[in-house]
């Protein structure tokens, strides 16, 4: 029987070639599906975009401002009323050893004036202002005011949606 | 991760230019993506325009968290919008749905023969030169890539355009890995067969 006999000399040339083909038709595909699935927006695009967002800041900007405002409102009207009792209560006290002292008869025209109110109310509508109602009211306003306020922390986006 | 956190926290302290980085950097490719889905340029812009528009909402208002990857969370909320957008101006069933319904008899690869008709682009002509053979090459790709169905090309988009990983696009897509995987390569693989079925692998090496 015959031997044949190969003499190779270089493998990597043979290995390497077969391997880089295979690689090399790869890239090219790569690259062509790259190419074909490119694609650029309009050139005012990016413009137009930029003009969105600078009034999407201005508007930002405004409602900070807003919410800023409100709130020292709020907090002054707050700060205000607290001060004033404190000051009506001092007063309250220092006078209360006097008889028909200024502050008393005030008082006193106040309860007349929320009385008469109050008997007009009746007779017109059909309920007293009597201090029950009155903390229904106030509880109804304090539960408004927290909804508006826990709105913007309960009603998150989520992401992308 | 750094440059995200360094450019969020400009944006959040009002800096406009911040943004249009952002806007440079990543409108070319995702609006590849946005045309890809929605097939029209009009609509493409639109919906990419309100893309950025929620990714500087999810900055500005702290939604965007600073240690995950700016480009998944943003073409994640490309993604998102498109299909929005898809859904809001037309009235058909929108086939990108497909991506994970698959019938009884479905098998991967099926729609990719479907898809593409070669007759079109059997031209018979005989090639002078090896310019009009790359540019007929080109071509034949290219009218691959239009005719393949959406699960096939938003996936491809991903990957090569978008830089996005076979992990990033299972999970803006929520599809298992091995389906992203395999939809690259037999998508890939289709095309190959195509090409090499009308020139020889010299033929194309010549253009590499």
């Amino acid at each position: 029987m015959k031997k044949i006999h190969f003499n190779i000399s270089n493998f990597s040339s043979i290995l390497g070639g077969m391997s880089g083909e295979g690689k090399n038709i790869d890239s090219y595909l790569n690259e062509q599906i790259s190419l074909s699935l490119n694609a650029m927006p309009s050139q005012t695009f990016e413009e137009e975009l930029l003009k969105r967002i600078s009034i999407e800041n201005e508007f930002r900007k405004q409602d900070v401002k807003t919410d800023k405002l409100a709130k020292s409102f709020i907090g002054t009207i707050v700060v205000s009323f607290i001060v004033l009792l404190i000051f009506a209560g001092f007063l309250l006290n220092k006078n209360s050893g006097e008889s028909g002292g200024y502050l008393v008869n005030a008082l006193d025209m106040f309860t007349v004036a929320i009385e008469t109110v109050s008997l007009q109310l009746t007779s017109i509508l059909g309920f007293t202002l009597g201090p029950q109602s009155a903390a229904i009211v106030l509880v109804l306003l304090v539960s408004i005011f927290l909804y508006s306020m826990a709105d913007k922390f309960v009603f998150r986006k989520s992401p992308g949606k | 991760m750094e440059y995200s956190k360094r450019i969020s926290e400009n944006i959040k302290n009002g800096d406009t230019a911040g943004f249009s980085d952002i806007v440079r950097e990543f409108s070319g490719k995702a609006f590849a993506l946005t045309l890809r889905i929605l097939g029209n340029k009009e609509d493409a812009e639109d919906s990419l325009q309100e893309a950025f528009m929620r990714l500087y909402r999810a900055i500005v208002s702290g939604q965007f968290e600073e240690r995950s990857k700016l480009s998944t969370y943003f073409y994640t909320i490309v993604y998102n919008t498109a299909v929005d957008h898809y859904k809001k101006i037309k009235a058909k069933r929108f086939s990108i749905i497909s991506i994970d319904v698959e019938g009884d008899n479905y098998e991967e690869g099926d729609d990719l023969n479907k898809s593409y008709s070669e007759s079109h682009h059997s031209t018979g002509s005989s090639y002078s030169d090896k310019a009009t053979r790359e540019n007929e090459v080109s071509k034949i790709i290219g009218s691959y890539i239009t005719s393949l169905p959406e699960q096939y090309s938003v996936i491809l988009t991903m990957f090569y355009i978008n830089d996005l990983s076979h992990e990033e696009i299972s999970n803006i897509l929520k599809l298992p890995i091995g389906t992203v995987k395999n939809r690259i390569f037999r998508a890939k693989s289709k095309l190959r067969e195509i090409i090499l079925k009308k020139y020889s692998e010299e033929e194309i090496l010549q253009y590499v």
